[in-house]
């Protein structure tokens, strides 16, 4: 058994001729001082691998480059579509078209479709329909309604939504209710994009499988309660969530919940974490650009509300970043340094939270 | 102690190596299940690559081994201080591989061939930033690639596809 699997490979790396080959070509052709074309040689499915990682449009145009590559561009796994790559709408749509209709019909493991502001909603549709009958298993879009026919995707897990540029136009609403029910979706990354929800809506409990979660740079339109309770969510990410009214508020109450990033601006949007028992590791790392003195009650309640809800965290890390030196709490002493720095100590019967201004250096230690 | 195998180039040349580093390589991976890796496992593959494929692999190597071992005491710096090694390391070789292209083909059929997904992937990333944005016309030139088609020819194919040269 083990000589004829060992013959069988001998045999294999014997065969592989497309290696050996081009070493050789490559040899002689030194000699003659002439360069030969490797990037054509190589075996198709690298040349396949590697358009696929350019947008589909180059990828088509290099199709002149010499008859090998004439249809190479057919057989990608990925495509990658741009309205900005077009100076007309027109231009744009008749090109997805035809490329829909072209590539060969392999599966299609991920696609890239943005449209901007003005949308072509036949277009819209024929591109999701495919997709969703190509097996789509990644997409990024600057679409935040899809069509209905798309929203039962079984095959969709990673999912990116929000315009390419920093315009407005991607909202998820609560009416009509947003039922994105992709049930194998495990990562989903908002930026950009605007909640428009009513006071609780409970957007995120719909994704069954969701376990990562980035939400980048969006906006909460109205409401006052900003909910994150996906039931299998394991990694969160906010960064730069802002909000326009007062008494809006963060609650995460994700029971699989195991690590935790939040940045943030002033003004601080409210935390409340409830029903994360497992929560291992949490950063929270709050900017602070335009800091008065008059503000350290601000946050220093903030700091000390935040770390007694994040109190069963097994590690906890918070950040502060001053564009000048404060002197807060009494952290005079030590203004030398711009990061204060809280992390958990156990003690027996509770724990005790240093700020840090560098490890070194402790200023003041509270017991819970 | 760690199991080592000795791989020998095509050129004959001996490299002695963890089963760990170079069980990433499928290829291999599978002939040590089977039970088919004893004595000098030979490869098609110069000791020049197989030297930079083993650079590579050793350092994803020393990349996981470290996660594995890590705590979670300051392992956030830990984390970000290691991820700007990596990243320099990787930035390092990315430039010299760009500057000689041989050896980024030698290393891509290598890589295809010993079945190093990530590798693979990286190098396919590599030679798509190094096309990307340019005109078929600078991709023949980067890479000596003959223009077979005939001018009248290369005129019906750019019409026929012209729905994607549109501006």
């Amino acid at each position: 058994m083990i000589v004829t699997s060992c013959l069988a490979f001998l045999d294999y790396v014997n065969t592989d001729l497309t290696l050996s080959l081009p070493n050789q070509a490559r040899k002689r052709n030194k000699l003659e001082n002439i360069d030969i074309d490797r990037l054509s040689n190589l075996p198709d499915s690298l040349i396949h691998h590697i358009l696929s990682l350019l947008d589909t449009k180059s990828a088509v145009q290099y199709s002149i480059i010499s008859k090998t590559w004439r249809n190479h561009w057919q057989n990608t796994t990925s495509l990658d579509f741009d309205h900005a790559n077009f100076q007309t709408r027109t231009g744009f749509g008749k090109f997805v078209r035809h490329v829909l209709r072209f590539r060969r019909p392999f599966k299609l493991s991920k696609l890239r479709f943005y449209s901007g502001y003005k949308r072509n909603l036949s277009l819209i549709d024929a591109t999701f329909k495919y997709a969703k009958s190509h097996g789509v298993e990644e997409l990024g879009t600057d679409l935040s309604d899809f069509p209905p026919s798309f929203l039962d995707c079984q095959t969709l897990k990673s999912l990116t939504v929000g315009p390419l540029t920093r315009s407005l136009y991607c909202v998820i609403r609560s009416h009509p209710p947003n039922s994105f029910t992709f049930s194998s979706l495990t990562t989903l990354q908002l930026y950009y994009v605007s909640f428009d929800f009513e006071n609780g809506y409970d957007f995120f409990s719909s994704f069954f499988n969701l376990e990562k979660l980035l939400i980048i740079d969006c906006f909460l339109l109205r409401f006052m309660v900003f909910k994150i309770s996906a039931p299998r969510l394991v990694n969160l990410t906010i960064s730069n969530l802002r909000f326009f009214t007062d008494h809006t508020e963060l609650v995460i109450s994700s029971p699989k919940l195991r690590f935790f990033s939040f940045e943030g601006i002033y003004p601080l949007l409210p935390l409340n974490v409830e029903d994360c028992p497992i929560l291992e590791m949490v950063k929270i790392c709050l900017y602070c650009p335009n800091f008065e003195e008059e503000n350290t009650y601000y946050y220093n309640g903030y700091l000390i509300s935040a770390s007694e809800k994040l109190s069963h965290a097994s590690s906890c890390n918070i950040l502060l970043n001053f564009p000048h030196q404060p002197t807060l709490f009494t952290l005079e002493r030590y203004s030398h340094s711009r990061f204060i720095k809280i992390t958990k100590v156990e003690k027996e019967g509770g724990c005790i939270f240093y700020y840090y201004m560098n490890p070194s250096l402790f200023n003041i230690g509270r017991g819970t | 102690m760690a199991i080592m195998y000795a791989l020998k180039s095509s050129d004959n040349e001996i490299f002695e190596v963890e089963q760990k580093v170079i069980e990433q390589s499928e290829t291999i991976k599978k002939m040590i299940e089977d039970g088919a890796a004893t004595g000098e496992i030979p490869l098609q593959v110069s000791s020049k690559t197989l030297a930079k494929v083993l650079e590579w692999c050793k350092q994803r190597q020393h990349k996981t081994v470290e996660n594995e071992n890590d705590d979670n005491k300051g392992k956030r710096k830990k984390e970000r201080d290691e991820d700007d090694d990596i990243k320099e390391w990787e930035n390092k070789f990315s430039d010299e591989l760009k500057a000689d292209k041989d050896v980024l083909f030698d290393l891509l059929l290598a890589s295809n061939y010993l079945d190093l997904p990530a590798l693979l992937s990286f190098l396919c990333q590599l030679v798509a930033d190094m096309v990307a944005g340019k005109m078929p016309e600078e991709i023949r030139r980067m890479f000596n690639i003959e223009n077979d088609f005939t001018p009248e020819e290369e005129k019906a194919i750019t019409a026929e596809h012209g729905w994607a040269f549109q501006p």
